[in-house]
């Protein structure tokens, strides 16, 4: 009987219990729907490095022969080893547009052609036949030939090193270290159709070098014996193969007669870190959202539970003079609060998936070729929605608690309004003094201090997100100025192809200027000794690239950098190091770091002399005079100029690989920042509306609460206009109050999304216009506005003689 | 002179599908200065009548005309100006705010009335200076309910209506606010009419006037000539 009195009950008050049910439903919905996303994307990468067997060690050195393979696959822990060659050329595509032909930069990896088999990341077949060493033709990437309509069967004219040849196109594969492609470091997002790669036999290579059939291979991949444990499984199994890499590392090392410049696991090859970092920003999305929806869920149901309970004191007082115990009670009442909640976070997780998490993993595989992708709901998802309807079920209970405390014959009775006033007397001092509705807000606000802090708190929130929202636009624009306007201050970037003769340098100096870097890949020791990958720019810019103070003030390197500089920075070896990366390496400013040059045996020891912030990129820095005062031989690798180049493409000038624009970086960069967030709008304006219910559920909180005092004053002859304005004066001001709360907490956690949320490599920070306060401040004021206004409406419609009695 | 006129005066409600006549074409008048008891038993529509007199509650059908005043087609607002300048109500349960002192809630009037008494003024009339300062939970019942007294003489209106004033007491308190509300009714407090609804018919016997009432009609209006005096009365 009970049970259908639940079922009608809910029925009649359906709007209160749907409150309560949207909430845990959303908040379910997004930590699912975002964590199917995040998780598909871990687990799925996992599978397909898995299956396809991703290298665990990449190699490089200056040519490995077939007995320096030999060698290496006798280590103990190697399970196997290729060779081959990389690099950078490029290819004839269509324009699709047009249908003119364009020529687009691409990676070229030649495989050993002695090789019987391809074992070390294979090929994911897309289309087309499987990859033979020798077979000729070419297997060009997935996401590439989509974006340039390449078919089997297709001739492509591929130029390399000044050698031209045209290949078929034999395959379009998908490969576990080419998930994710970059034309160049500088460059965040790149668009496919823009940069492709291919794999080819050594067979089809045009380069002579030197000697009939001699080919160069600098290039190899390791595979370590045993499967790399996931990484999202914190297991001892990480820490062994962590343990056998290092001594595969340490072995390599070690070799006789093989020249091993560089040895790089996983953890710094683009694709791989990319995957794994973007993968990686949905926890803490999906743990910030389900923390602040399941709190405004929560505060939801304190209120809406209250309200009903009240509602229902005569009858709770009944069943209790009926006989019903106590403990019958509760569980009937209680059940009001877990069917609902169990019913949401049920629907949550299976709609969060589909609903949420499949459009999201679709914008990221717009950028990652992850075959046989997929969203996963891992048990910590089914954790939550357990913990949260049994944190909803014990609000509820208390919500309860106290009436059924009383004897049946009390709860039988009304309630009387509690006054909680301490036995103290007022209405001295400077109270007296204070108008009527003044006085009678501020001493109702501390009697119910509970929902004024609930309301305070509800405001907070949504002042918070709206912060947030705004917040993350201006951030992101704040950025792109930083790093696009101040720190890389020229219009366009000349990447030089390796082996430019002098004379044709010069030609390329005198044509668009000297300003030029040099990038030295190195490896240092941290303070705890180990040893860790990086690079050196060595800036020869002319003040085209700069190096920023911690304000974002930019300087010329050589000017050094007023109030982080310490020592002579031409001195020899004198190293400018980024904050973020004296922070995580635990340096300081005038510490000696150790340090080599890749492939080099000899260890540098020379001071940080500078730090200076860069947003997307934690590295070393480095004058020209201080590298050459080393001994070491400046070669740039890339010029800046202001010249206006737009119209050149990557092939038209010879020795320059690539041409990069800032407006085209700008543009790759704004593409991927507003799909980041609309990502995170999204969440965070289905938070604001949470924030909205929240809002006007303590609004209809207060209003019940107080009806009988409003009933009181309408009796003795309050107008309408008056009790509306006593009313909307406490709403004003503790939504206020919530507002300069919640400000500052906007601002942090805004820092905090891109302190935590985005990779390691990063160094951003909240830079929020006053324009997004002053939203958030008028936003949140007009939702109070628009509440107190549809709420007031109720003292209009006061029953004086139904209230006072109630109250009776 | 006639304080208060009901003519041919019908309160119907609609209960789910059927109507409750709480009351049924009433025609009554009440003279000024008078001290006037209602009777009757739960729902004859004692308490509809005297919310009718009081503006709290609109006629069905019929004319309620209160110092001269048609008050039937009164729109909320006028309402709201005639309860402010013409009626003092006081009820069973006081209804004083809880989070407002003593004082303060007697100068609660001073926000809607101009021509209002002295809110210490009011107080010493029923016996609380001293408690001024006090918060309401601080007060006994009947402390309380002289209070919600101060607060409706403080308004200096020329008509009170008493639900059930003494309901919550016990005698002798009982007794200390029927003489404050008798009081009232005296030349030196301006002849107020002072109307007070109750169960109790001991209290019949103090009153000017006994209006007797019965399924939402009225039975009998009775005028006593010689009222007994409050301190014989107890219950």
């Amino acid at each position: 009987m009970l049970r259908k009195k639940l079922l009608r009950d809910i029925k009649e008050n359906l709007g209160q219990f749907f409150t309560i049910f949207a909430m845990i439903f959303l908040a379910i919905m997004a930590f699912s729907g975002i964590n199917a996303f995040s998780d598909g994307l871990k687990y799925s990468s996992v599978e397909f490095y898995e299956k396809n067997n991703m290298q665990d060690l990449w190699l490089y050195g200056e040519n490995f022969s077939e007995e320096d393979l030999d060698k290496i696959k006798a280590l103990d822990n190697v399970t196997d080893v290729e060779r081959y060659l990389s690099m950078q050329g490029s290819v004839d595509v269509k324009n699709s547009e047009n249908s003119e032909i364009e020529n687009i930069q691409a990676e070229l990896n030649f495989l050993d052609a002695e090789d019987d088999e391809k074992n070390i990341s294979t090929m994911y077949l897309r289309d087309g036949e499987e990859y033979s060493p020798d077979k000729d033709g070419v297997w060009v990437g997935y996401y590439f030939a989509k974006a340039r309509d390449i078919q089997v069967g297709d001739k492509l004219t591929f130029y390399v090193e000044g050698y031209e040849f045209t290949e078929v196109v034999r395959g379009i594969v998908s490969s576990p270290d080419h998930v994710y492609t970059v034309s160049d470091p500088t460059v965040i997002f790149q668009d496919a159709a823009d940069f492709g790669w291919v794999y080819l036999s050594m067979n089809e290579c045009p380069i002579d070098f030197g000697m009939d059939d001699f080919y160069i291979y600098p290039n190899a991949i390791v595979d370590v014996t045993g499967v790399a444990p996931n990484p999202y499984i914190n297991s001892n199994e990480l820490d062994e193969f962590e343990n056998k890499l290092k001594s595969v590392k340490n072995e390599l090392y070690e070799l006789d007669d093989i020249s091993i410049s560089a040895i790089t696991g996983r953890d710094v090859w683009p694709s791989y870190e990319a995957l794994k970092a973007e993968s990686e920003e949905g926890d803490t999305y999906s743990g910030m959202f389900t923390v602040l929806f399941v709190f405004i869920a929560g505060l939801s149901v304190v209120t809406t539970m209250s309200r009903f309970v009240k509602k229902q004191r005569v009858q709770i007082g009944t069943l209790k003079a009926l006989g019903f115990r106590n403990r019958k009670v509760t569980i009937h009442y209680i059940a009001y609060g877990f069917w609902v909640s169990l019913i949401a976070a049920i629907l949550g997780i299976v709609i969060g998936g589909p609903v949420l998490g499949q459009p999201f993993l679709n914008m990221e595989l717009s950028m990652f070729d992850l075959p046989d992708a997929h969203r996963c709901i891992l048990s910590k998802n089914y954790i939550v929605a357990a913990l949260i309807v049994i944190v909803i079920t014990i609000i509820t209970y208390y919500s309860i608690k106290s009436i059924l405390k009383e004897s049946a014959a009390q709860t039988l009775r009304l309630e009387v309004p509690h006054i909680k006033i301490k036995a103290k007397e007022g209405g001295k001092g400077l109270s007296a003094k204070l108008p009527f509705s003044v006085k009678w807000n501020l001493r109702d606000i501390l009697r119910s201090k509970s929902r004024s802090i609930m309301a305070i708190v509800g405001v907070m929130g949504s002042t918070l997100l709206i912060v947030m929202a705004f917040g993350m636009q201006d951030s992101l624009q704040h950025y792109l100025v930083w790093e696009f306007d101040k720190i890389q201050a020229y219009n366009y970037k000349l990447n030089l192809s390796e082996n430019v003769s002098d004379e044709r340098l010069d030609e390329l100096f005198d044509a668009y200027g000297d300003a030029t870097s040099q990038t030295v890949a190195i490896e240092y020791k941290d303070s705890e000794g180990n040893i860790v990958t990086s690079s050196i720019t060595v800036n020869d810019s002319d003040g085209y690239l700069r190096v920023s103070d911690h304000d974002t003030n930019t300087y010329d390197i050589n000017d050094g950098i007023p109030g982080s500089t310490d020592g002579d920075v031409n001195e020899a070896g004198a190293l400018f190091a980024t904050e973020k990366l004296l922070k995580d390496n635990g340096f300081s400013l005038g510490d000696t770091v150790k340090w080599r040059i890749m492939g080099e045996d000899d260890w540098y020891e020379t001071k940080i002399v500078a730090a200076y912030r860069d947003p997307q990129s934690q590295q070393f820095s480095m004058t020209r005079v201080a590298f050459e005062g080393l001994g070491e031989d400046y070669v740039c690798d890339t010029i800046y100029t202001n010249d206006d180049l737009s119209d050149l493409t990557d092939s038209d000038i010879d020795g320059v690989s690539t041409i990069s624009s800032i407006e085209s970086l700008k543009e790759q960069m704004n593409v991927m920042l507003e799909m980041i967030s609309s990502m995170i709008v999204l969440l965070i304006a289905i938070s604001a509306i949470l924030g909205f219910i929240i809002i006007y559920n303590m609004g209809i909180l207060a209003l019940s609460e107080k009806m009988y005092q409003f009933a009181t004053l309408k009796v003795l002859g309050f107008k309408f206009n008056k009790l509306a304005l006593i009313y909307t004066q406490q709403n004003l001001w503790l939504t206020l109050v919530g507002i300069i709360l919640g400000l500052p907490l906007g601002y942090e956690f805004t820092d905090c999304m891109f302190k935590y949320a985005i990779g390691d490599n990063y160094d951003f920070f909240a830079n929020i216009d006053i324009s997004a306060y002053l939203i958030a401040i008028i936003g949140t004021l007009l939702i109070m506005f628009v509440t107190s206004i549809a709420l007031s409406r109720n003292l209009k419609k006061i029953d004086m003689v139904a209230s006072l009695k109630a109250n009776e | 002179m006639n304080k208060v006129s009901l003519r041919n005066v019908s309160k119907v409600y609609n209960v789910g599908e059927k109507e409750f006549r709480a009351l049924d074409h009433v025609d009554l008048d009440i003279e000024e200065g008078k001290f006037v008891v209602i009777l009757g038993p739960s729902g004859a529509g004692k308490s509809t009548l005297l919310n009718l007199i009081g503006g709290m509650d609109t006629p069905s059908e019929g004319e309620v005309i209160v110092n001269g005043e048609n008050i039937t087609g009164y729109s909320e607002n006028k309402l709201s100006d005639f309860r402010a300048k013409s009626v003092g109500f006081i009820f069973q349960f006081y209804n004083i705010l809880p989070s407002l002192t003593v004082k303060e809630n007697v100068e609660l009037i001073n926000e809607i009335v101009k021509d209002h008494l002295d809110a210490s003024e009011a107080l010493q009339d029923v016996g609380l200076s001293e408690h001024m300062n006090k918060f309401p939970n601080q007060l006994s019942g009947g402390e309380q309910q002289r209070v919600s007294i101060a607060r409706a003489i403080a308004k200096n209106p020329a008509l009170l209506l008493c639900d059930e004033p003494t309901g919550a007491l016990d005698s002798q308190t009982g007794v200390m606010i029927l003489k404050i509300l008798k009081k009232q009714t005296t030349k030196e407090r301006g002849n107020n009419t002072v109307i007070i609804v109750t169960h109790n018919a001991l209290i019949a016997d103090i009153a000017d006037v006994v209006i007797r009432v019965k399924n939402g009609k009225i039975k009998s209006v009775e005028e006593n000539a010689n009222p007994a005096n409050i301190d014989e009365v107890q219950w």
